[in-house]
């Protein structure tokens, strides 16, 4: 990030693509998957959200691993249409090696299939029960 | 300065609202000059805040592409700062990519979000340094 006399300014993809996010009580959300961008009505991109999870992931991977990614998140995820995980800007409360949120985990509209998987899939399977050593 | 053809991608938005787009599909867009000259891609988006303000903090605006000619890979931020090292990294980096550049929004004509394709109307690409 480099300070100039109009405030902050970050290249996207090198400061905020793969980033961890950090909800108000420290607890690890998800990566930034991918930012969403909107057109303001002066032509200008704006950035309105932080995409996570393999919806977002996997297009931006792009060939067979980020269609792969998408299908098996598609037919893996209870929702009938899924969408990524997504979180408006406008939650953000600062952004340095991770990117902070002003709300808690339990509040973010973040994709949920990681702890489905958990859930229905890893609790299930042999030796998950466990306790760690 | 309006890009006058950001044509609509995914996701789908509804009518009332701006349309939506990914930074993950803006990456890779080729560059080119109005006379149809290519430039280069887009390895990067460079932001900067706005005087509006997006929950408790300012917005950040689109302020300009860092483009580059090759597909060599992230350049990991040594292409950017001045100071950042270690400096023999540095200077390799900065060598694979000698022709990288920056194209501030000022010069941008056009982003044709189908053909996948930035139009500019500089012939040339400024510094990619930032100043600290």
């Amino acid at each position: 990030m480099t300070e100039n006399a109009a405030g902050p300014r970050y290249d996207a993809a090198l400061r905020l693509l793969d980033r961890q996010i950090i909800d108000r009580d420290g607890r690890l959300v998800a990566k930034v998957d991918d930012v969403e961008l909107a057109q303001r009505e002066d032509g200008r991109l704006e950035v309105v959200a932080l995409l996570t999870g393999p919806g977002a992931l996997g297009p931006r991977l792009g060939g067979r691993l980020g269609r792969w990614t998408v299908a098996v998140w598609r037919r893996l995820h209870p929702a009938e249409s899924p969408q990524p995980g997504r979180i408006p800007f406008g939650d953000v409360t600062g952004i340095d090696s991770a990117v902070h949120v002003g709300r808690r985990l339990a509040d973010l509209d973040v994709d949920g299939f990681e702890r489905w998987v958990d859930a229905h899939v890893v609790t299930r399977l042999p030796g998950a029960k466990h306790e760690p050593e | 300065m309006s890009p006058s053809d950001v044509a609509p991608s995914e996701p789908a938005t509804p009518a009332s609202e701006p349309a939506a787009h990914r930074l993950g599909h803006l990456l890779g867009f080729d560059v080119v000059t109005d006379g149809g000259r290519p430039l280069g891609h887009v390895n990067d988006v460079r932001l900067a805040t706005g005087h509006g303000l997006r929950g408790t903090r300012a917005e950040l605006l689109v302020e300009g592409f860092v483009v580059g000619t090759r597909h060599a890979g992230s350049l990991l931020g040594y292409d950017r700062r001045s100071e950042q090292g270690p400096r023999l990294l540095r200077m390799l980096v900065r060598w694979l990519h000698r022709h990288a550049g920056y194209v501030a929004w000022e010069a941008v004509l056009s982003v044709d979000w189908a053909e996948r394709r930035v139009v500019v109307r500089t012939e040339t690409l400024d510094d990619l340094t930032m100043s600290s």
